[in-house]
């Protein structure tokens, strides 16, 4: 599909992230840190909580993460190449037009439930993520996630009486 | 005998048309999860977990713990006949299993594993009928400090003493205590981390949470794969499935081996059947060597019996240890007390006395799963196995339609859909960075136990924190944590993995990769 693992030979030393994914991950916790002490610094405290009150778990919980991060960093940093160059092998090798198609898929769906409405989206995220794994028969993908939505729609809505919207083809 | 009588009064309530039903369709489902690589029975209880909304509790539970024991009964056969474990509990029945397969014997190896599964199913659920009620008892006179340190443990046992790597374990288990902040706070009533987004007050819903990281991320990490895995081949199943005399004699003791070695894993809380399957396997593999010709390498029956009755009977005492302590000791036991507490019951010591019917319903249930899994994978493991024809794209592309569907379903709402999407990036970036799923969850559910606990325990005691380590119960476990952990800083610091450790692991990569 995408390029073969021997071509990315050349690129993969260039960023000291190459074979790091931990960094990623620790960007992440001080992320999470970072909100947890926004959010407790802006907190609208009600009431006495007590020693630890309301904001107690917070504090422990971005202490935490920071502290899980840099552990993270330190042993990305102490890494030995071997181990390196074999997660970073990994890596390159993700087909990473087929994870862009089914997020996509996903985030259509999301944008667009309320308006569109579940059969078509649901039908649009079926052939989406069946098309992105490699399945080439668009008019088929289609129909079964057609066929899969109604059903769902049929039992969900009619039987079970789960609201699911309607969307367009409702107001037609 | 008081368990006898109320066993038998569960039996009663189970043995009703619609509730033998719900015992089929969880056996149905928890085997054809289990036979498909990925496909996991907690992701199975996550997607279906929006169900109980329609369904009535016993229904419900009924269902899920048939999927529950399913999903190992079903693992084992993709792991047999093609030699990708359907599950990482599988892995270690792989090694001879699939050499089994290969000298002609998968019949056998099939009927072994189901055989196994069954022995440990029902040899647990047993010792939990008749444990469970007495560990409830004494779990009636926990009070915060008990709670507070039952969720230490289980938090540091999940993320530390069990996981490959603990830094990864941890960051696993800080990304589930943030999430599990979000809301407002339950004692003072102020809105936490909620960013004046209405949909937030009520915190993030479990179901939004576990769909996201199992499913959604399953999805994207098998996305990232697609068109890397190398191909497998099936190799068919013919012939009797039953066992020879000799077979049935040599797989008895591994069976029963294997059983007790799984049984106590079940209240540890470390993170599922891996940890036991894999000892049932060295156990019997050493035994093996002292014999005259030693069969393990050829496929030898008892690698296939023990851990598969290791990983069934750990499934069991499992279900004892969220029964009586509400104590989750893997993913899909947290899935469970998840969805006890959507019907707003709280497993733990009063679950016996306040809901004492569903209890013994349930236990009964778990008895005719085991039965009606045996009955379902011994002679139908061969047409099990055409599962695996099902086309990869249409499947996922399936799960990714139910699980919006779920998360969208529980509350309709937008928020809830766009929470997916960044906790399933999430749950792929750890996946990527071999990061654990399982400590999410678990802290997750038991996050807001721990914080409440500790706030009540220290309210309680004037802010004494000597209150924590007042009682045996506290000193019992907080000993045995550093003990714990004693153990895994000595394991780190020997000389590395024999290379069949090594092996192991690559192996399990290569299922979970799939």
């Amino acid at each position: 599909m995408s390029a073969p693992t021997a071509a990315g030979e050349g690129t993969r030393r260039t960023t000291p992230i190459a074979g790091r994914g931990e960094i990623v991950v620790a960007g992440l916790l001080l992320v999470l840190a970072g909100v947890l002490v926004h959010g407790n610094l802006t907190m609208d405290v009600v009431g006495d909580g007590g020693l630890l009150g309301p904001q107690g778990a917070g504090w422990l919980v971005a202490v935490l993460a920071v502290l899980v991060a840099l552990g993270l960093v330190r042993s990305a940093l102490a890494k030995p190449a071997p181990a390196r160059e074999a997660a970073a092998a990994v890596s390159a090798d993700t087909n990473w037009r087929a994870v862009l198609t089914v997020f996509g898929g996903l985030l259509a769906f999301t944008a667009l439930i309320e308006t569109v409405g579940w059969l078509i989206m649901a039908t649009v995220m079926f052939a989406t993520v069946a098309t992105g794994l490699g399945n080439r028969n668009l008019l088929r993908n289609v129909t079964v996630g057609f066929i899969l939505a109604s059903v769902v729609q049929i039992t969900f809505s009619g039987m079970l009486g789960l609201a699911l919207p309607s969307g367009l083809l409702g107001r037609g | 005998m008081d368990q006898l009588s109320s066993l038998a009064g569960g039996f009663g309530d189970v043995l009703t048309p619609m509730n033998l039903m719900w015992v089929l369709i969880g056996a149905f489902l928890g085997t054809a999860v289990g036979v498909m690589p990925g496909l996991g029975s907690a992701m199975a209880v996550a997607l279906l977990l929006p169900m109980t909304f329609t369904l009535d509790p016993l229904a419900a539970l009924i269902m899920f713990s048939g999927i529950y024991f399913g999903g190992l009964f079903g693992d084992s056969t993709a792991g047999i006949l093609m030699n990708t474990p359907g599950n990482s509990t599988a892995i270690a029945t792989t090694f001879e299993g699939h050499k089994m397969a290969r000298g002609g014997r998968a019949p056998q190896a099939l009927a072994t594993s189901a055989i196994g599964a069954f022995i440990g199913s029902i040899l647990a659920t047993t010792l939990v009928v008749f444990f469970a009620p007495t560990m409830a008892d004494l779990a009636t006179s926990f009070g915060p400090g008990e709670y507070f340190a039952l969720a230490l443990f289980a938090f540091v046992a999940i993320s530390t003493v069990v996981s490959e790597s603990p830094l990864r374990g941890l960051a696993a288990l800080t990304f589930g205590l943030a999430f599990a902040l979000v809301g407002v706070d339950q004692s003072t009533g102020t809105a936490r981390y909620t960013f004046e987004v209405p949909a937030l007050f009520d915190g993030i819903s479990i179901v939004v949470i576990t769909v996201a990281v199992l499913a959604v991320g399953e999805v994207l990490h098998v996305a990232g794969r697609h068109g890397r895995a190398g191909g497998t081949e099936l190799i068919p199943s013919r012939g009797r499935p039953w066992l020879s005399g000799g077979e049935f004699r040599r797989a008895l003791p591994a069976w029963l081996r294997g059983a007790s070695i799984g049984v106590p894993f079940g209240i540890i809380p470390a993170g599922g059947a891996e940890v036991p399957t894999f000892l049932s396997y060295t156990t019997e593999k050493q035994l093996d060597k002292r014999r005259d010709e030693p069969e393990f390498g050829t496929g030898a029956i008892e690698g296939v019996a023990g851990p598969e009755a290791a990983g069934n009977a750990t499934a069991g005492s499992a279900m004892g240890a969220l029964l009586a302590l509400g104590l989750p000791t893997s993913a899909t036991a947290a899935l469970l007390l998840a969805t006890f507490q959507q019907y707003g019951m709280q497993p733990g010591p009063l679950l016996f006395e306040r809901n004492g019917e569903i209890v013994w319903a349930l236990l009964a249930a778990l008895f005719l799963a085991a039965i009606v899994l045996l009955i379902l994978n011994l002679p139908f493991a061969p047409l099990w196995a055409k599962l695996l024809m099902l086309p990869q794209s249409y499947l996922y592309a399936g799960i990714t339609v139910f699980a919006s569907l779920g998360v969208y379903a529980t509350g309709a709402s937008q928020t809830d859909l766009v929470l997916m999407c960044a906790l399933g990036l999430l749950a792929f970036v750890m996946r990527r960075n071999d990061v654990p799923l399982a400590p999410v969850l678990i802290a997750v559910i038991l996050g807001p136990l721990a914080e409440y606990s500790l706030r009540d325990a220290m309210a309680n005691s004037g802010n004494d924190p000597v209150t924590l380590v007042s009682s045996p119960i506290t000193i019992g476990l907080y000993t045995l944590l550093a003990l714990g952990i004693a153990w895994t800083v000595y394991r780190r610091l020997r000389p590395p993995a024999p290379p069949e450790a090594v092996a192991a692991e690559q192996q399990e990569r290569v299922g979970s990769d799939r």
